[in-house]
């Protein structure tokens, strides 16, 4: 039992600034993604002696703080929201620092808020937690095909919200749709 | 759907992604505390085999409360009309329905056996009583008496403790059923 514990705290302390990262791309609002932080971690520790190892731990956690991200949303959304107006607003000017290759966290978050969360989910698991196309498609019960497509979708909206630039090497992980040559 | 000008994001917008505001300490010690007190009520949870239901809701546990004092109502009058004729289960004292294995069948003086934790419970038209030597009560330590009910001819004992009501079976202590009242979450 201890044991268990011990063995949870290193698993959380291990995670948690992943966790959170997820949930601050995908609820936007950073208090309300510390709710979002909180709660995924509460739903993480709760599950984890369900948790089978038929996936990875990280897949599994992030499919959890990805709920408790989109719940927070839906809560967040219920609520009126001066800020909303503030954070879509700046937007505009920060799109020149974009052009000149460099890309204020306001701003993007701004463009972030505008990408429907169909959209921003599979990006933000695809770029910032460098998961698989099949590992988001796991995380989000869609075909890996949709996930691929929305994430496309979703890198040229926030090109467009944040100005068009040159496209760096970046990072680029071949489904096995691609893989294929499928479109 | 894809193409080449969408298969890459700029590495601007791609660091700035990466780029989540650090987090303070005291937050990440608070967010991993709050984690693992739910992995420990989580865990007490699992170990008390309590059944939380999925609604959470207050009327819930006022409808369960109710439900099991008809029922109560229901075997006390039961009882009631069974003893004009021959002895019933209920005339026994608990004690004796309880260990039926155990030879613990002397009668039991109902009217001066001290209350149980909870004070007795007056059930009409019966005269068992909790007594201090309640069947079961080791195995819901801490819990109060709520009350008894027949059915089948076995003795089912009624606990409520920490906002959780109980049936326990008498003869096995077997807990057969468990009620929790819904947490509230504060405004």
């Amino acid at each position: 039992m201890a044991g268990d514990r011990n063995a949870l705290d290193r698993l959380l302390r291990a995670h948690h600034d992943a966790i959170r990262a997820v949930c601050f791309r995908i609820v936007i609002d950073r208090g309300a993604a510390e709710d979002a932080t909180q709660s995924a971690l509460m739903a993480v520790a709760r599950s984890i002696r369900r948790f089978e190892g038929t996936s990875k731990f990280s897949t599994w956690a992030y499919r959890i703080a990805t709920n408790a991200a989109l719940d927070e949303v839906r809560r967040t959304r219920r609520r009126p929201s001066p800020t909303d107006d503030e954070v879509l607003g700046r937007a505009a000017p920060h799109q020149a620092d974009a052009s000149e290759g460099l890309v204020d966290n306001l701003a993007l978050e701004a463009a972030l808020a505008q990408v429907s969360e169909d959209f921003r989910v599979p990006l933000v698991l695809f770029h910032l937690q460098d998961m698989t196309y099949e590992e988001i498609a796991e995380v989000l019960g869609i075909p890996v095909n949709t996930v691929r497509s929305r994430i496309s979708r979703a890198r040229g909206q926030l090109r467009e919200l944040l100005g068009n630039q040159p496209t760096g090497p970046g990072r680029h992980k071949k489904g096995p749709g691609e893989e294929q040559g499928n479109p | 759907m894809s193409n080449d000008t969408n298969d890459n994001l700029p590495d601007a917008i791609t660091a700035a992604l990466r780029d989540v505001p650090a987090v303070d300490p005291a937050v990440r010690e608070a967010n991993i505390a709050a984690a693992l007190g739910a992995f420990d009520s989580a865990a007490e949870q699992d170990r008390r085999g309590v059944v939380v239901p999925m609604v959470g809701r207050r009327h819930t546990w006022l409808a369960v409360a109710a439900a099991l004092l008809l029922v109560l109502g229901a075997g006390a009058g039961w009882a009631a009309r069974g003893s004009n004729g021959a002895p019933t289960v209920m005339d026994v004292p608990v004690s004796a329905q309880a260990q039926p294995g155990t030879g613990a069948g002397s009668p039991v003086d109902t009217t001066t056996a001290p209350p149980a934790k909870s004070g007795s419970i007056e059930v009409p038209g019966s005269t068992v009583r909790p007594e201090p030597g309640l069947p079961c009560a080791s195995e819901t330590d801490g819990a109060l008496y709520l009350g008894q009910y027949m059915r089948d001819r076995v003795l089912h004992i009624v606990f409520i403790s920490d906002f959780t009501i109980e049936v326990v079976r008498a003869d096995t202590c077997e807990v057969l059923a468990a009620f929790r009242q819904p947490v509230t979450p504060e405004p």
